[in-house]
Protein backbone atom coordinates (compact mmCIF):
# COMPACT_ATOMS: atom_id res chain seq x y z
CA UNK A 1 0.00 0.00 0.00
CA UNK A 2 3.16 2.57 0.82
CA UNK A 3 5.92 1.74 -0.91
CA UNK A 4 8.97 3.97 -0.43
CA UNK A 5 12.37 3.08 -2.25
CA UNK A 6 15.67 5.24 -2.03
CA UNK A 7 13.78 8.46 -0.56
CA UNK A 8 15.82 11.42 -0.25
CA UNK A 9 14.72 14.89 0.71
CA UNK A 10 17.17 17.96 0.79
CA UNK A 11 15.88 21.11 2.52
CA UNK A 12 19.16 23.53 0.38
CA UNK A 13 22.34 21.71 1.74
CA UNK A 14 20.79 19.85 4.64
CA UNK A 15 19.59 16.02 4.15
CA UNK A 16 16.59 15.33 6.06
CA UNK A 17 15.83 12.10 4.81
CA UNK A 18 18.76 10.04 3.29
CA UNK A 19 17.67 7.53 0.93
CA UNK A 20 15.61 5.25 3.52
CA UNK A 21 12.87 2.59 1.87
CA UNK A 22 9.84 0.48 3.71
CA UNK A 23 6.85 -0.75 2.27
CA UNK A 24 3.42 -1.07 3.92
CA UNK A 25 1.56 -3.70 3.27
CA UNK A 26 -2.59 -3.46 4.08
CA UNK A 27 -3.97 -3.89 7.05
CA UNK A 28 -0.89 -3.09 8.61
CA UNK A 29 -0.78 -0.34 11.83
CA UNK A 30 2.74 1.23 11.77
CA UNK A 31 4.23 4.01 14.39
CA UNK A 32 6.83 5.82 12.40
CA UNK A 33 9.04 7.27 15.38
CA UNK A 34 12.47 9.53 16.07
CA UNK A 35 13.49 12.54 17.35
CA UNK A 36 12.76 15.80 16.30
CA UNK A 37 14.33 16.82 13.05
CA UNK A 38 15.12 12.71 11.97
CA UNK A 39 13.02 13.30 9.07
CA UNK A 40 9.44 12.36 9.86
CA UNK A 41 7.36 15.05 9.06
CA UNK A 42 8.98 15.26 5.60
CA UNK A 43 8.29 12.09 4.96
CA UNK A 44 4.55 12.28 5.86
CA UNK A 45 4.39 15.33 3.81
CA UNK A 46 6.21 13.58 0.49
CA UNK A 47 3.72 10.47 1.18
CA UNK A 48 0.51 13.05 1.39
CA UNK A 49 2.04 14.90 -2.12
CA UNK A 50 2.39 18.31 0.04
CA UNK A 51 6.42 17.97 -0.39
CA UNK A 52 7.74 16.38 -3.81
CA UNK A 53 11.02 13.95 -3.16
CA UNK A 54 14.26 14.84 -4.09
CA UNK A 55 15.43 11.42 -5.10
CA UNK A 56 13.62 7.68 -4.99
CA UNK A 57 10.56 6.72 -5.55
CA UNK A 58 7.40 7.18 -3.03
CA UNK A 59 4.57 5.38 -3.80
CA UNK A 60 0.87 5.41 -2.23
CA UNK A 61 -1.92 2.79 -2.93
CA UNK A 62 0.41 1.96 -6.37
CA UNK A 63 0.32 5.66 -7.39
CA UNK A 64 3.93 7.43 -7.68
CA UNK A 65 3.36 10.71 -5.60
CA UNK A 66 5.50 12.75 -8.19
CA UNK A 67 3.49 11.31 -11.14
CA UNK A 68 0.41 10.72 -10.24
CA UNK A 69 -0.66 12.89 -7.07
CA UNK A 70 -4.19 13.23 -7.59
CA UNK A 71 -4.60 9.49 -7.46
CA UNK A 72 -2.56 9.54 -4.42
CA UNK A 73 -4.94 12.31 -2.85
CA UNK A 74 -7.99 10.16 -3.82
CA UNK A 75 -6.54 6.56 -2.24
CA UNK A 76 -5.35 8.68 0.66
CA UNK A 77 -6.79 10.16 4.25
CA UNK A 78 -4.44 12.49 5.88
CA UNK A 79 -4.76 14.08 9.20
CA UNK A 80 -2.62 16.93 9.75
CA UNK A 81 0.00 17.16 12.90
CA UNK A 82 -1.93 20.68 13.65
CA UNK A 83 -5.86 19.14 12.72
CA UNK A 84 -6.67 22.34 10.78
CA UNK A 85 -10.20 23.09 11.12
CA UNK A 86 -12.64 25.91 9.54
CA UNK A 87 -13.87 26.72 12.94
CA UNK A 88 -16.46 28.87 11.81
CA UNK A 89 -18.04 25.55 10.04
CA UNK A 90 -21.03 23.19 11.51
CA UNK A 91 -19.39 19.92 11.70
CA UNK A 92 -21.77 18.50 8.99
CA UNK A 93 -21.29 21.01 6.70
CA UNK A 94 -17.49 20.85 7.55
CA UNK A 95 -17.75 17.10 6.33
CA UNK A 96 -20.34 17.20 3.41
CA UNK A 97 -17.71 19.96 2.23
CA UNK A 98 -14.78 17.23 2.39
CA UNK A 99 -17.23 14.53 1.32
CA UNK A 100 -17.68 16.70 -2.06
CA UNK A 101 -14.26 17.40 -2.49
CA UNK A 102 -13.30 14.17 -3.12
CA UNK A 103 -15.89 13.23 -5.28
CA UNK A 104 -17.92 11.14 -3.48
CA UNK A 105 -21.17 11.16 -5.72
CA UNK A 106 -23.55 13.00 -4.10
CA UNK A 107 -26.35 10.68 -3.17
CA UNK A 108 -24.32 9.06 -1.37
CA UNK A 109 -23.03 11.83 0.33
CA UNK A 110 -25.31 11.78 3.47
CA UNK A 111 -24.62 7.80 4.40
CA UNK A 112 -20.84 8.65 4.17
CA UNK A 113 -20.89 11.58 6.00
CA UNK A 114 -23.13 9.32 8.30
CA UNK A 115 -20.99 6.16 8.53
CA UNK A 116 -18.03 8.26 9.45
CA UNK A 117 -19.66 10.72 11.88
CA UNK A 118 -20.61 7.41 13.62
CA UNK A 119 -17.24 5.72 13.59
CA UNK A 120 -15.61 8.33 15.07
CA UNK A 121 -18.31 9.20 17.52
CA UNK A 122 -19.51 12.86 16.78
CA UNK A 123 -23.49 12.05 15.35
CA UNK A 124 -24.25 14.21 18.63
CA UNK A 125 -22.55 17.32 17.66
CA UNK A 126 -22.89 17.08 13.76
CA UNK A 127 -24.88 20.56 13.98
CA UNK A 128 -22.56 22.61 16.17
CA UNK A 129 -19.64 25.12 14.90
CA UNK A 130 -16.11 23.29 15.19
CA UNK A 131 -14.62 25.99 17.04
CA UNK A 132 -16.98 25.16 20.19
CA UNK A 133 -15.72 21.35 20.30
CA UNK A 134 -13.87 20.11 22.27
CA UNK A 135 -9.97 19.42 21.75
CA UNK A 136 -10.83 15.78 21.71
CA UNK A 137 -13.97 16.25 19.52
CA UNK A 138 -12.05 18.25 17.07
CA UNK A 139 -9.55 15.25 16.28
CA UNK A 140 -12.51 13.17 15.99
CA UNK A 141 -13.68 15.34 13.53
CA UNK A 142 -10.55 15.55 11.73
CA UNK A 143 -10.55 12.08 11.40
CA UNK A 144 -13.71 11.79 10.02
CA UNK A 145 -12.70 13.60 7.43
CA UNK A 146 -9.76 11.43 6.98
CA UNK A 147 -11.89 8.58 6.21
CA UNK A 148 -15.11 9.81 4.69
CA UNK A 149 -14.17 8.46 1.31
CA UNK A 150 -12.83 4.91 2.61
CA UNK A 151 -9.47 5.46 1.80
CA UNK A 152 -6.85 2.57 1.55
CA UNK A 153 -4.49 4.46 3.19
CA UNK A 154 -5.01 6.53 6.35
CA UNK A 155 -1.68 8.55 7.34
CA UNK A 156 -2.02 10.21 10.78
CA UNK A 157 0.47 13.28 11.96
CA UNK A 158 0.56 13.29 15.60
CA UNK A 159 -3.07 12.15 16.05
CA UNK A 160 -3.25 12.01 19.88
CA UNK A 161 -0.82 15.01 21.24
CA UNK A 162 -2.82 17.65 23.36
CA UNK A 163 -5.54 14.97 24.83
CA UNK A 164 -6.17 14.18 28.00
CA UNK A 165 -5.72 10.48 29.19
CA UNK A 166 -9.67 9.50 28.62
CA UNK A 167 -9.51 11.34 24.76
CA UNK A 168 -6.24 9.61 24.17
CA UNK A 169 -7.96 6.10 25.26
CA UNK A 170 -10.83 6.96 22.75
CA UNK A 171 -8.81 8.15 19.88
CA UNK A 172 -6.68 5.45 20.27
CA UNK A 173 -9.53 2.77 19.98
CA UNK A 174 -10.68 4.53 17.09
CA UNK A 175 -7.15 4.11 15.08
CA UNK A 176 -7.25 0.19 16.06
CA UNK A 177 -10.94 0.10 14.56
CA UNK A 178 -9.68 1.49 11.30
CA UNK A 179 -7.07 -0.47 11.43
CA UNK A 180 -8.47 -3.16 10.73
CA UNK A 181 -9.17 -2.48 7.11
CA UNK A 182 -7.23 0.15 6.28
CA UNK A 183 -2.99 1.07 6.00
CA UNK A 184 -2.66 3.07 8.84
CA UNK A 185 1.20 5.23 9.47
CA UNK A 186 1.17 7.16 12.37
CA UNK A 187 3.49 9.64 13.63
CA UNK A 188 4.06 10.03 17.15
CA UNK A 189 6.28 12.02 19.98
CA UNK A 190 4.29 9.65 22.65
CA UNK A 191 5.81 6.48 23.09
CA UNK A 192 3.23 4.98 24.77
CA UNK A 193 1.10 5.15 21.79
CA UNK A 194 3.61 3.24 19.46
CA UNK A 195 3.28 -0.07 21.69
CA UNK A 196 -0.58 0.50 22.14
CA UNK A 197 -1.68 1.18 18.40
CA UNK A 198 1.39 0.03 16.53
CA UNK A 199 2.29 -3.46 15.64
CA UNK A 200 5.58 -2.11 13.87
CA UNK A 201 8.04 0.67 13.91
CA UNK A 202 9.91 2.66 11.78
CA UNK A 203 12.55 4.57 13.95
CA UNK A 204 14.25 7.38 12.11
CA UNK A 205 17.52 9.27 13.05
CA UNK A 206 19.57 12.04 11.42
CA UNK A 207 17.17 11.05 7.87
CA UNK A 208 17.82 7.38 8.00
CA UNK A 209 16.08 4.07 9.13
CA UNK A 210 17.48 3.52 12.83
CA UNK A 211 15.55 0.25 12.90
CA UNK A 212 12.08 -1.16 11.02
CA UNK A 213 10.47 -4.09 12.56
CA UNK A 214 7.80 -5.68 14.94
CA UNK A 215 7.65 -3.98 18.25
CA UNK A 216 8.04 -7.29 20.42
CA UNK A 217 10.81 -8.53 17.61
CA UNK A 218 12.46 -5.14 18.36
CA UNK A 219 12.35 -4.57 21.92
CA UNK A 220 14.08 -8.44 22.12
CA UNK A 221 16.94 -7.33 19.86
CA UNK A 222 17.57 -4.36 22.22
CA UNK A 223 16.81 -6.41 25.64
CA UNK A 224 19.66 -9.06 24.21
CA UNK A 225 22.13 -6.15 23.38
CA UNK A 226 21.91 -3.81 26.18
CA UNK A 227 21.41 -7.20 28.51
CA UNK A 228 18.33 -5.67 30.13
CA UNK A 229 15.27 -8.56 29.47
CA UNK A 230 12.62 -6.05 30.42
CA UNK A 231 13.57 -3.46 27.97
CA UNK A 232 10.68 -1.15 26.91
CA UNK A 233 10.00 1.28 24.03
CA UNK A 234 11.56 4.08 25.88
CA UNK A 235 14.93 1.83 25.67
CA UNK A 236 14.39 1.15 22.41
CA UNK A 237 14.17 4.57 21.17
CA UNK A 238 17.21 5.34 23.38
CA UNK A 239 19.17 2.43 22.14
CA UNK A 240 18.50 3.26 18.65
CA UNK A 241 18.44 7.73 18.95
CA UNK A 242 21.69 7.49 21.18
CA UNK A 243 24.97 8.69 18.76
CA UNK A 244 27.34 6.03 20.14
CA UNK A 245 24.36 3.26 19.04
CA UNK A 246 23.97 4.63 15.66
CA UNK A 247 24.88 3.44 12.67
CA UNK B 1 -14.07 23.50 -7.71
CA UNK B 2 -17.40 24.34 -7.36
CA UNK B 3 -17.27 23.19 -3.51
CA UNK B 4 -13.88 25.22 -3.11
CA UNK B 5 -16.20 28.65 -4.19
CA UNK B 6 -18.91 28.28 -2.18
CA UNK B 7 -17.51 27.29 0.86
CA UNK B 8 -15.09 30.41 0.51
CA UNK B 9 -18.57 32.39 -0.49
CA UNK B 10 -20.16 31.41 2.36
CA UNK B 11 -17.00 32.25 4.59
CA UNK B 12 -16.77 35.33 2.96
CA UNK B 13 -19.98 36.41 3.50
CA UNK B 14 -20.46 35.41 7.12
CA UNK B 15 -16.74 36.84 7.67
CA UNK B 16 -17.23 40.70 9.65
CA UNK B 17 -13.37 41.90 8.19
CA UNK B 18 -15.19 41.12 4.62
CA UNK B 19 -18.90 42.99 5.65
CA UNK B 20 -17.26 45.79 7.04
CA UNK B 21 -14.84 46.22 3.90
CA UNK B 22 -17.59 46.02 2.05
CA UNK B 23 -19.05 48.53 3.90
CA UNK B 24 -16.23 50.48 3.83
CA UNK B 25 -16.12 50.30 -0.30
CA UNK B 26 -19.85 51.59 -0.46
CA UNK B 27 -19.26 54.48 1.74
CA UNK B 28 -16.19 55.56 -0.28
CA UNK B 29 -18.31 54.67 -3.34
CA UNK B 30 -21.23 56.59 -2.54
CA UNK B 31 -18.68 59.90 -1.62
CA UNK B 32 -17.06 59.85 -5.02
CA UNK B 33 -20.60 59.88 -6.26
CA UNK B 34 -22.21 62.34 -4.06
CA UNK B 35 -18.79 64.57 -4.34
CA UNK B 36 -19.40 65.38 -7.44
CA UNK B 37 -23.21 64.92 -7.63
CA UNK B 38 -24.15 68.40 -9.24
CA UNK B 39 -21.63 67.58 -12.38
CA UNK B 40 -23.08 64.39 -12.54
CA UNK B 41 -26.59 65.82 -12.91
CA UNK B 42 -25.39 68.85 -14.96
CA UNK B 43 -23.63 66.41 -17.29
CA UNK B 44 -25.64 63.09 -17.26
CA UNK B 45 -23.34 60.65 -16.62
CA UNK B 46 -21.01 59.26 -14.15
CA UNK B 47 -17.62 60.02 -15.93
CA UNK B 48 -16.07 61.60 -13.42
CA UNK B 49 -17.62 58.73 -10.65
CA UNK B 50 -16.13 55.77 -13.04
CA UNK B 51 -12.96 58.08 -13.37
CA UNK B 52 -11.92 57.68 -9.40
CA UNK B 53 -12.96 54.11 -9.29
CA UNK B 54 -9.53 52.69 -10.31
CA UNK B 55 -7.75 54.05 -6.99
CA UNK B 56 -10.50 53.15 -5.03
CA UNK B 57 -10.71 49.72 -6.35
CA UNK B 58 -6.40 49.27 -5.58
CA UNK B 59 -7.41 49.45 -2.38
CA UNK B 60 -10.77 47.43 -1.86
CA UNK B 61 -9.80 44.31 -3.99
CA UNK B 62 -6.11 43.89 -2.10
CA UNK B 63 -8.70 44.15 1.18
CA UNK B 64 -11.03 41.95 -0.23
CA UNK B 65 -8.75 38.84 -1.42
CA UNK B 66 -5.45 38.95 1.04
CA UNK B 67 -7.07 36.51 3.24
CA UNK B 68 -7.48 34.12 0.25
CA UNK B 69 -4.11 32.32 0.93
CA UNK B 70 -2.55 34.02 3.33
CA UNK B 71 -5.34 33.00 6.47
CA UNK B 72 -5.83 29.37 4.84
CA UNK B 73 -2.29 28.95 5.30
CA UNK B 74 -1.95 30.76 9.04
CA UNK B 75 -4.55 28.50 10.16
CA UNK B 76 -2.82 25.67 7.99
CA UNK B 77 -5.75 24.15 6.53
CA UNK B 78 -4.02 25.07 3.04
CA UNK B 79 -2.40 21.55 3.70
CA UNK B 80 -5.71 20.02 4.12
CA UNK B 81 -6.75 21.74 0.76
CA UNK B 82 -3.86 20.31 -0.49
CA UNK B 83 -4.25 17.22 -0.04
CA UNK B 84 -7.89 16.80 -1.04
CA UNK B 85 -7.86 15.03 -4.73
CA UNK B 86 -8.44 18.67 -6.14
CA UNK B 87 -5.78 20.40 -9.15
CA UNK B 88 -4.26 24.03 -7.24
CA UNK B 89 -5.26 25.74 -10.69
CA UNK B 90 -8.94 24.78 -9.82
CA UNK B 91 -8.41 26.64 -6.07
CA UNK B 92 -7.10 29.45 -7.76
CA UNK B 93 -9.98 29.26 -10.00
CA UNK B 94 -12.42 28.86 -7.35
CA UNK B 95 -11.19 31.86 -4.99
CA UNK B 96 -11.27 34.05 -7.81
CA UNK B 97 -14.80 33.88 -8.90
CA UNK B 98 -15.88 33.94 -5.77
CA UNK B 99 -13.73 37.40 -4.91
CA UNK B 100 -15.21 38.56 -8.62
CA UNK B 101 -19.20 37.40 -7.34
CA UNK B 102 -18.33 39.40 -4.43
CA UNK B 103 -17.02 42.26 -6.14
CA UNK B 104 -20.38 41.73 -8.76
CA UNK B 105 -22.72 41.99 -6.01
CA UNK B 106 -21.05 45.13 -4.50
CA UNK B 107 -20.84 46.94 -7.46
CA UNK B 108 -24.92 46.11 -8.00
CA UNK B 109 -25.54 48.16 -4.82
CA UNK B 110 -23.69 51.18 -6.81
CA UNK B 111 -26.46 50.73 -9.69
CA UNK B 112 -28.61 53.37 -7.77
CA UNK B 113 -26.67 55.66 -8.80
CA UNK B 114 -27.21 55.61 -12.46
CA UNK B 115 -31.30 54.76 -12.01
CA UNK B 116 -31.63 57.60 -9.71
CA UNK B 117 -29.49 60.02 -12.33
CA UNK B 118 -32.10 58.16 -15.02
CA UNK B 119 -34.97 59.88 -13.57
CA UNK B 120 -33.20 63.47 -13.98
CA UNK B 121 -32.95 63.10 -17.59
CA UNK B 122 -32.10 61.32 -20.56
CA UNK B 123 -28.97 59.37 -19.29
CA UNK B 124 -27.24 57.65 -22.09
CA UNK B 125 -26.83 54.08 -20.90
CA UNK B 126 -23.93 53.11 -23.20
CA UNK B 127 -21.12 54.82 -21.18
CA UNK B 128 -22.64 53.77 -17.72
CA UNK B 129 -22.80 49.77 -19.13
CA UNK B 130 -19.34 50.39 -20.17
CA UNK B 131 -18.00 51.59 -17.15
CA UNK B 132 -19.60 48.71 -14.70
CA UNK B 133 -17.83 46.49 -17.54
CA UNK B 134 -14.27 48.18 -16.67
CA UNK B 135 -14.66 48.37 -13.18
CA UNK B 136 -15.53 44.28 -13.44
CA UNK B 137 -12.44 43.80 -16.00
CA UNK B 138 -10.24 46.25 -13.59
CA UNK B 139 -11.18 44.54 -10.69
CA UNK B 140 -10.86 41.19 -11.76
CA UNK B 141 -7.29 42.12 -12.43
CA UNK B 142 -6.62 43.32 -9.37
CA UNK B 143 -8.54 40.74 -7.39
CA UNK B 144 -6.12 38.66 -9.31
CA UNK B 145 -3.03 40.41 -8.24
CA UNK B 146 -4.47 40.61 -4.79
CA UNK B 147 -5.19 36.55 -5.03
CA UNK B 148 -0.99 36.10 -5.96
CA UNK B 149 0.07 38.76 -3.02
CA UNK B 150 -2.22 36.40 -0.64
CA UNK B 151 -0.57 33.07 -2.02
CA UNK B 152 3.14 34.43 -1.62
CA UNK B 153 2.25 35.03 2.39
CA UNK B 154 0.65 33.91 5.35
CA UNK B 155 0.55 37.49 6.84
CA UNK B 156 -3.20 39.08 5.61
CA UNK B 157 -1.40 42.64 6.06
CA UNK B 158 1.85 41.66 3.70
CA UNK B 159 -0.39 40.21 1.55
CA UNK B 160 -2.52 43.66 1.83
CA UNK B 161 0.14 45.30 1.35
CA UNK B 162 1.80 44.25 -1.18
CA UNK B 163 -0.84 43.80 -3.97
CA UNK B 164 -1.56 47.44 -3.08
CA UNK B 165 1.80 48.08 -4.24
CA UNK B 166 1.18 46.35 -7.39
CA UNK B 167 -2.12 47.65 -7.97
CA UNK B 168 -1.62 51.47 -7.12
CA UNK B 169 1.93 50.37 -9.62
CA UNK B 170 -0.07 49.61 -12.31
CA UNK B 171 -3.05 52.55 -11.63
CA UNK B 172 -0.74 54.98 -12.07
CA UNK B 173 2.43 54.17 -13.54
CA UNK B 174 1.77 56.73 -16.73
CA UNK B 175 2.37 59.28 -15.05
CA UNK B 176 6.06 58.36 -14.33
CA UNK B 177 6.65 59.50 -18.16
CA UNK B 178 6.61 63.75 -18.13
CA UNK B 179 6.64 63.72 -21.82
CA UNK B 180 3.23 62.34 -23.07
CA UNK B 181 5.17 61.05 -26.75
CA UNK B 182 7.74 59.00 -27.22
CA UNK B 183 8.43 55.04 -26.75
CA UNK B 184 8.69 55.28 -22.67
CA UNK B 185 5.58 56.93 -22.65
CA UNK B 186 3.61 54.86 -25.25
CA UNK B 187 4.79 51.69 -23.06
CA UNK B 188 3.62 53.23 -19.95
CA UNK B 189 0.26 53.98 -21.32
CA UNK B 190 0.14 50.21 -22.52
CA UNK B 191 1.07 49.47 -18.86
CA UNK B 192 -0.99 51.54 -17.30
CA UNK B 193 -4.40 50.46 -15.85
CA UNK B 194 -6.09 53.44 -15.72
CA UNK B 195 -5.30 54.63 -19.35
CA UNK B 196 -7.14 51.65 -20.61
CA UNK B 197 -9.59 51.85 -17.83
CA UNK B 198 -10.61 55.36 -19.23
CA UNK B 199 -11.31 54.03 -22.89
CA UNK B 200 -13.34 51.51 -21.68
CA UNK B 201 -15.42 54.26 -18.90
CA UNK B 202 -16.20 56.74 -21.80
CA UNK B 203 -17.65 54.09 -23.43
CA UNK B 204 -15.26 53.12 -26.27
CA UNK B 205 -14.64 49.79 -26.06
CA UNK B 206 -11.56 48.74 -27.51
CA UNK B 207 -10.33 45.09 -27.51
CA UNK B 208 -6.95 46.16 -26.70
CA UNK B 209 -8.62 47.26 -23.29
CA UNK B 210 -10.51 44.11 -22.85
CA UNK B 211 -7.37 41.86 -23.72
CA UNK B 212 -4.96 44.17 -21.23
CA UNK B 213 -7.17 43.04 -18.38
CA UNK B 214 -7.83 39.58 -19.66
CA UNK B 215 -4.11 39.30 -19.82
CA UNK B 216 -3.48 40.91 -16.02
CA UNK B 217 -5.83 38.30 -14.77
CA UNK B 218 -4.72 35.12 -16.29
CA UNK B 219 -0.98 36.08 -15.69
CA UNK B 220 -1.42 37.16 -12.66
CA UNK B 221 -3.58 33.38 -11.55
CA UNK B 222 -0.86 31.68 -13.63
CA UNK B 223 1.40 32.91 -11.43
CA UNK B 224 -0.51 32.22 -8.13
CA UNK B 225 -0.72 28.37 -8.99
CA UNK B 226 2.92 28.42 -10.17
CA UNK B 227 3.94 29.80 -6.46
CA UNK B 228 1.96 27.58 -4.51
CA UNK B 229 3.13 24.73 -6.97
CA UNK B 230 6.37 25.92 -6.18
CA UNK B 231 6.16 25.49 -2.67
CA UNK B 232 5.70 21.73 -2.84
CA UNK B 233 9.29 21.60 -4.51
CA UNK B 234 12.52 21.66 -2.83
CA UNK B 235 14.96 24.33 -2.70
CA UNK B 236 18.12 24.59 -4.58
Amino acid sequence: MIKVEHFTYDYGSHRAVDDISFELKSGEIVALIGPNGAGKSTTMKVLTTLLRPCGGKVCVAGYDVTENPMRVRENMGYLPETNPLYGDMLVYDALASVAAQRHIPAKNRAEAIETAARQCSILNVMHRPIETLSRGYRQRVGIAQAIIHKPAVLILDEATTGLDPNQICEIRDLILEIGREKTVLISTHILQEVTAIAKRIILLNHGKIACDGPVSELLGTVGKKTGNSSAGIEDLFAFYTHEQHFE
Amino acid sequence: MNTVYRRDLSRMIHSSVVGTIIVLFLMMMGAMFFVDFFDNVQALNLRKFFSQAPLLLSIFCPALTMGTFAEERSHQTLELLETMPVQTWKIVLAKFLCCMTLLAVVFGFTLSYPISLSTLGALDWGPVIGGYIALMLLGGGYLALGILASACTKEQISAFLLAFFMCFALTFIHRLSADSSGMTATMLQNLSANAHFSNIARGVIDIRDILYALTLQFFALTATVLVLEAKKYPAV
